[in-house]
């Protein structure tokens, strides 16, 4: 099964071109075409959200007014993180790779609904019309997170975005129950739970999260919609109402929801990892019962992000506890993936630079994380740019070098042709490098002091402020040429042929690209997808 | 008609889909379950800081009517039930008979709630800054009544939608499409069906008993 | 695959073992609302969320069949109540364990008797109480 140029060959019929009108693209139940519909959707969220931040960082350049007002500038860090969180890293790597890979990962021809599938599809594009339509109409300025009782008496249009949130809910649990019951059901002869691809428990601990998680964000953006247009004093203290209720219900979604973010990221480095060193992957069971345990324990901590906010001292303490379990998981992972690692064969291409980028952020950021889960360091840190580096290191730096690992490690078998390596390196360099940049500054601007969400800041921070800034751009740039060179690679890239990368994956057993029904037969599966000791005698597609 | 013609191209077998179908519609009902959830927990919170206004509250809303309206959700649950065991068996006409019947129960019910909320109405006793209702000064009591709107509304704005399936079950069940190989569209509607009545056997007590 | 089998064979009930669960659903109904007539105190609420859990119980296990179907669907439900315990627990544990002036109160004003009937002008609302 070892790669060779002379074996790639380009299949005649596939996805792509089983049907090339619009309306077999737009009414497709095919879960491979949906998962590129997303692509594009998903993508264009990055950049917007991008350019958000690249504003908001040129406004930091200097103190004090540099080219926005006050107003803007919260409007701008608003829509910055509710595109981010909810348009881009929340569906990215599920709703993309989820949705092309797990069904051919489990030997089946699609998922298990596959016209909820497409309406998941549409549902996200309802609400990201929503959504668009309150950014044309000025956005709200409120935060990401909608605090009561700013977000229920502001005058800025906070009622569409959190319509558009609510809506691209749905569509998150439709897709969640999908993949649910795709695992659930629909496995392949041959196939256990101690078989599946790690992705595939990664997604499956992913979609429980998306399951439980996202109601309540729905019935909490309705109660703050509500609230806004009728008053009804639900968090009105003069009411009776409790801000903080807000917060326990709006956090309990949107800790878990982090986990949604990394998971499917971790997911892919445990594929990615393997194939790199083209070896076994070191505990098999540890990762996947992790991917479990994280989905499980993230439930538990999420009163760690309101330690100043006046909740309890006991539930703040339970929460500071509970929150450390986290790590313990985490570290599982991180300690397999070394020691997959660890004596193998590595080629060093450029999935394995988003690996290395990915333990290196995954790392440092969750240690940052076990650190403002301490009670006593958070009263500092909370609200400070610390937090903001944190969560950075995380959702950027570890989560989106899992979504560019996938995109570079899957990218041959979704389009059949290969990229530019030399370029795939130099861009991971300059995204690595440039996101130092941009938010080590940050840990040490907290540190010192600096608020987050504050259009103002004293002279002192200058320096680490354009520093910062500086890295966001070289960030963006990294950003630019991976976009060049996919592109062209869409159409000039060398053929790949059915397995470049010589991965034991069941992915790289169909052609490249697959066709629509995924196998030219169904698979059995006699052996699990990450051992490489021993070269199977027969091809595993029967 | 085979039974295979039933089962969709990506499944193995017929018994594949009806797993997939009630898994998938169980997982569904837990999202609905989470999505009430919130308002459970807003619910334990005020009811713990506002005990008194909680009492109050209770007692003055109409709980022999509510007793009825869970007699008839539960009536319309027992309906369904019967749906799907005559599905089962094929008889299309007993089928769609007690779907129907079901729904009506859910239209029975919302009519029912429509009269306690325009006495509300009438009488001011509505949630947060409209709340006008001066025999009932209590502090926290607009935000019980706030509850009691919210947990009730969106209650009912299931039960709507869950009459509107049932109705369109019928529908199907008219052709004949249903038998005992083909009836878990049935079997799911069913179970929304017994969620939206399993809601109320909690709202019933938390607001109007206690 | 034909299957010759229906699931009416598979541990279905009849429609008589139905109609019995019907009616004990009726009999719990008129428990819990007579017993709440009467005034127990803390017991009261414990009572009728014995009778909710009951009659939820016996509408999970038979009328939706969670009874005779095993396996993922039963972990789906449960997951989800205990996750609504979750919830609930440690909202209720913040508010009862909070030093107790910082729980909202409510604005006596506002809900309180300085309204006449049939007009309800109300004070400006404001977020914080005097």
């Amino acid at each position: 099964m070892s790669p060779s140029a002379a074996e790639a060959i380009f299949p005649e019929h596939h996805y792509l071109n089983a049907g090339t009108t619009a309306r077999s693209w737009l009414l497709t139940t095919d879960h491979k075409r949906i998962g590129l519909m997303y692509m594009i959707a998903v993508l264009v969220s990055l950049l917007l959200g991008g350019i958000f931040a690249l504003l908001l960082r040129f406004e930091h350049l200097t103190p004090g007014p540099t080219y926005i007002d006050a107003i803007t500038y919260n409007r701008l860090f608003t829509l910055h993180g509710v595109i981010m969180v909810w348009f881009f890293l929340i569906p990215s790597i599920p709703s993309i790779f989820g949705n092309f890979f797990i069904p051919i990962m489990v030997g089946a021809k699609d998922v298990a609904f596959p016209r909820l599938n497409l309406a998941s599809f549409y549902i996200y594009m309802f609400g990201a019309a929503f959504t668009l339509w309150g950014m044309i109409h000025g956005g709200a300025d409120t935060g990401w997170t909608f605090y009561t009782p700013y977000s229920t008496t502001t005058t800025t249009v906070v009622i569409p975005i959190l319509l558009g949130i609510f809506i691209l809910g749905f569509s998150t649990i439709l897709t969640g129950i999908n993949f649910i019951v795709t695992i659930h059901t629909m496995r392949g002869p041959g196939l256990t739970w101690m078989r599946l691809p790690l992705f595939v428990w990664a997604i499956y601990g992913t979609s429980i999260i998306q399951v439980l998680a996202t109601p309540v964000l729905g019935l909490t953006l309705l109660l703050i919609a509500v609230e806004h247009a009728f008053g009804f004093g639900l968090f009105d203290p003069a009411r009776g109402g409790d801000p903080i209720l807000f917060q326990h219900l709006f956090w309990f979604y949107s800790h878990p929801a982090v986990y949604i973010m990394i998971l499917p990221a971790m997911g892919v480095i445990s594929e990615t990892v393997s194939a790199a060193a083209r070896k076994n992957i070191f505990g098999y069971r540890a990762v996947a019962y992790s991917s479990l345990g994280i989905a499980f324990v993230g439930f538990f901590t999420w009163g760690h992000h309101m330690f100043v906010a006046g909740q309890s001292v006991f539930d703040a303490g339970a929460f500071g506890v509970l929150s450390m379990f986290v790590g313990i998981f985490t570290s599982i992972k991180v300690f397999t993936w070394v020691g997959t690692l660890y004596r193998g064969a590595i080629r060093f291409t450029t999935p394995f630079a988003y690996i290395c980028g990915f333990l290196y952020f995954l790392v440092f950021g969750g240690m940052t994380g076990i650190a403002v889960a301490t009670v006593s360091l958070d009263v500092h840190w909370h609200d400070t740019y610390f937090v903001v580096a944190h969560f950075h290191f995380i959702m950027v730096g570890a989560a989106l070098m899992g979504f560019l690992a996938a995109l570079h490690y899957w990218f041959p078998k979704m389009f059949g042709r290969l990229y530019h390596e030399g370029w795939g390196l130099v861009a991971a360099t300059l995204i690595i490098l440039g996101f130092n940049a941009t938010f080590i500054p940050q840990f040490l601007l907290g540190n010192m002091g600096m608020p987050r969400r504050y259009y103002n800041y004293p002279e002192r921070f200058q320096t680490l402020h354009v520093a910062s800034t500086a890295g966001s751009t070289l960030l963006f740039f990294g950003f630019v040429i991976i976009f060049i060179y996919l592109a062209l690679a869409l159409k000039y890239g060398r053929v790949a042929g059915r397995n470049p990368w010589g991965s034991r994956g069941f992915e790289w057993d169909t052609p490249s690209p697959p066709p629509t029904h995924n196998f030219e037969q169904l698979p059995v599966f006699t052996h699990g997808p990450h051992e490489y000791q021993e070269v199977p005698e027969v091809s595993r597609v029967a | 008609m085979l039974p295979e013609s039933h089962v969709a191209e990506h499944f193995a077998n017929i018994q594949v889909q009806r797993q997939a179908a009630r898994l998938g519609m169980w997982t569904f009902l837990a999202t609905e379950i989470l999505l009430f959830g919130g308002l459970f927990a807003a619910y334990a919170e005020y009811r713990s800081l506002f005990h008194e206004a909680f009492l109050l509250g209770a007692r003055h809303l109409d709980a022999i009517m509510a007793a009825v309206e869970t007699v008839v959700l539960i009536t319309g649950s027992f309906a369904v039930v019967m749906a799907l065991y005559y599905a089962k068996s094929s008889r299309a006409g007993m089928a769609r008979l007690c779907l129907l019947a079901a729904a009506a129960t859910g239209f029975v019910f919302l009519a029912l709630h429509g009269v306690e909320y325009f006495h509300h109405f009438k009488e001011g006793a509505l949630p947060g800054k409209y709340y006008s209702f001066a025999e009932l000064r209590v502090t926290g009591i607009s935000l019980f009544f706030a509850l009691y709107f919210l947990m009730t509304g969106l209650h009912s704005l299931h039960v709507l939608v869950g009459a509107g399936v049932l109705v369109w079950l019928a529908r199907r069940a008219l052709s004949g499409e249903f038998s005992g190989q083909h009836y878990h569209p049935v079997e799911l509607g069913g179970l929304y069906w017994h969620l939206v009545d399993l809601i109320w056997i909690f709202l019933f007590p938390l607001l109007y008993l206690v | 695959m034909v299957d010759a089998s229906t699931e009416a064979e598979h541990g279905d009930l009849s429609p008589a073992r139905y109609a019995v669960i019907y009616v004990c659903l009726l009999i719990l109904t008129v428990a819990t609302y007579s017993l709440s007539r009467l005034s127990l105190g803390t017991w009261s609420l414990v009572i009728a969320l014995v009778i909710a859990i009951t009659k939820s119980s016996l509408v999970v296990l038979f009328f939706m069949q969670l009874w005779q179907h095993r396996g993922s669907v039963r972990l789906a439900l449960a997951t989800a109540l205990i996750w609504l315990l979750l919830l609930t627990f440690f909202v209720v544990a913040d508010v009862r364990t909070r030093f107790p002036l910082t729980n909202p109160t409510a604005n006596p004003v506002l809900d309180g008797p300085v309204w006449s009937p049939g007009s309800p002008e109300e004070p400006s609302r404001q977020t914080s109480t005097p």
